[in-house]
């Protein structure tokens, strides 16, 4: 599913962000990807949903050498995978329902088809009844539900996830984290980014370490 | 129950309301261009018809000879023409109401205007002008045909100059819109930044964000072309109207040129309905293409 090899980065003239990253995550895993702020995960992260391409090594990905890829490609390829960020990247004038929508919408898609799906997802994060309501009037935890929501709700094949319990209490952390593991049973392949150390200990996942860019893995 | 999806592009967050303007006001130009190309065609064409119709026989007054005797004389030359249908001997009276609107009323009477033969033609089988005028100068004293040819020419040309210039005015309008347009989608695309980054982000494709952004430049050109004319048929309206209320000294003919355009007919309209459309299709069109174009560049 994902294949990094010897993998760089550098912003512009700046430092070494990744050092020559070198892992594999095959189809059906579930894995944590954890380490200090500024050590390079959502770099990591924006390279695996292909927002951006490594100064040095070999990326592939759904089995595409990704360095190979035309623009055009790249589309298709992100319809496959489910993306949720830290900073959330809500549609403000769009409510709960259409954000969660999205990819439904983008897919092409009628609503008919996708509405049961959406309410039933906003049902399992539990924000039902908030579905008319805009994200400006949401809390953080309740808008990281939305996010996380509108990247499972298309059933991708890769879900790649930037602190998706960052916001939200124990709760339901553990509530998310099952619907994860309920997706990854599923045959979603799925890489959770996050520095919550107590989360990682209960999942009992495998874990890459990501440190001042280099990469190592718990077993 | 939901019944219609919610734009995924803002209309608060593409403000194209000075874009709208201006479309009105292109638009607003365009169907006066269209409406100022139609009466000069529809003008040139009635013009043409009533000239092609008739021809004149004009009898100057030589000292020395009697007028009303070359006036019969001409007048039995033309009732004997085969391809003339009627023959108008037009009184001293009726020559000088003909000057009226140029020279006033006043002070007419001592001038040695011609007289005039108005003379109907049958368009279908035409006399033979060069033996006609050849007849009348052998057997007419001061006597001319005036078969209004050179007229009908300076018309033609003239009118073909207006077109021109009224389809070069439409053109650059075409023009100036598209340009518009094209900034307008620059400017729309700038301002959803985030919305595009988070489109593309779900997977979405640059045609569908570019048709996302599009419809409201496809409402935009319906609304501002439909606008625009509206208020080009108010304008003809009034137009009309002040000329059917002129006292001026405008013959019938000038006031018919005029004026003539408030007296839609349907054709008119749908000429007039069509700058909306082709605003439409050329607004959406070139911000579609500018849309793309950033698209696939970013």
């Amino acid at each position: 599913m994902i294949e990094l090899d010897a993998v760089k980065l550098f912003y512009g003239h700046g430092p070494e962000v990744l050092k020559d990253v070198t892992c594999t995550i095959g189809q059906g895993e579930m894995r944590f990807l954890t380490g200090p702020s500024g050590a390079g995960k959502s770099s990591l992260l924006r390279i695996l949903f292909l927002a951006l391409r490594p100064t040095a090594g070999h990326f592939r990905l759904f089995g595409s050498d990704t360095g190979k890829l035309t623009e055009r490609a790249v589309p298709g390829l992100r319809r496959k995978m489910g993306v949720v960020f830290q900073d959330f990247r809500l549609l403000s004038h769009l409510t709960v329902f259409d954000n969660v929508a999205l990819p439904m919408r983008v897919a092409g898609h009628s609503e008919s088809k996708y509405r049961l799906d959406v309410e039933e997802l906003l049902d399992w994060v539990g924000l039902k009844s908030r579905l008319a309501d805009y994200p400006d009037t949401l809390s953080g935890g309740e808008k990281q539900r939305v996010a996380i929501a509108r990247a499972v709700v298309a059933k991708p094949q890769l879900l790649l996830a930037d602190e998706p319990t960052g916001s939200v209490d124990t709760q339901m952390a553990k509530r998310l984290i099952r619907l994860f593991e309920e997706l990854n049973k599923l045959g979603t392949t799925i890489l959770l980014a996050t520095h919550d150390e107590k989360l990682i200990a209960r999942a009992r996942l495998p874990v890459f370490r990501l440190d001042s860019g280099v990469l190592r893995v718990d077993p | 129950m939901r019944e219609q999806r919610a734009p995924i592009i803002s209309p608060r967050s593409a403000s194209l309301l000075s874009l709208g303007v201006t479309m009105t006001v292109m638009c607003y130009l365009a169907c006066l261009a269209v409406a100022g190309l139609l009466l000069i065609n529809r003008a040139v064409e009635n013009w043409d018809k009533g000239l092609s119709r008739e021809v004149t026989v004009q009898v100057q007054q030589l000292s020395a000879i009697d007028i009303e005797d070359e006036l019969k004389k001409a007048t039995a030359i033309l009732q004997q023409t085969s391809g003339v249908l009627k023959v108008e001997v037009l009184d001293r009276a009726q020559g000088l109401r003909l000057l009226e609107p140029w020279l006033g009323k006043s002070g007419l009477e001592d001038l040695p205007i011609p007289r005039l033969i108005r003379v109907t033609i049958d368009e279908a089988a035409p006399p033979d002008y060069q033996a006609l005028q050849g007849e009348l100068e052998s057997k007419v004293k001061g006597v001319a045909l005036d078969t209004h040819g050179r007229w009908r020419d300076e018309l033609a040309r003239a009118g073909a100059k207006m077109s021109a210039l009224a389809i070069a005015i439409l053109v650059l309008i075409s023009v100036a819109s598209m340009t518009l347009a094209a900034f307008g989608a620059r400017a729309a695309l700038e301002t959803n930044r985030e919305v595009v980054e988070v489109l593309r982000l779900v997977g979405a494709e640059n045609r569908f964000i570019a048709g996302e952004i599009n419809r409201r430049f496809l409402a935009l050109g319906l609304v501002a072309g439909s606008l625009g004319c509206i208020i080009a048929v108010l304008c003809l309206l009034v137009l009309g109207w002040s000329g059917q209320i002129s006292t001026g000294p405008l013959t019938n003919g000038t006031t018919t040129m005029l004026y003539s355009v408030s007296n839609f007919g349907w054709q008119t309209l749908a000429y007039l309905l069509l700058v909306p459309l082709l605003s439409a299709i050329f607004v959406a069109g070139a911000a579609r293409v500018t849309l793309m174009r950033l698209l696939e560049s970013s």
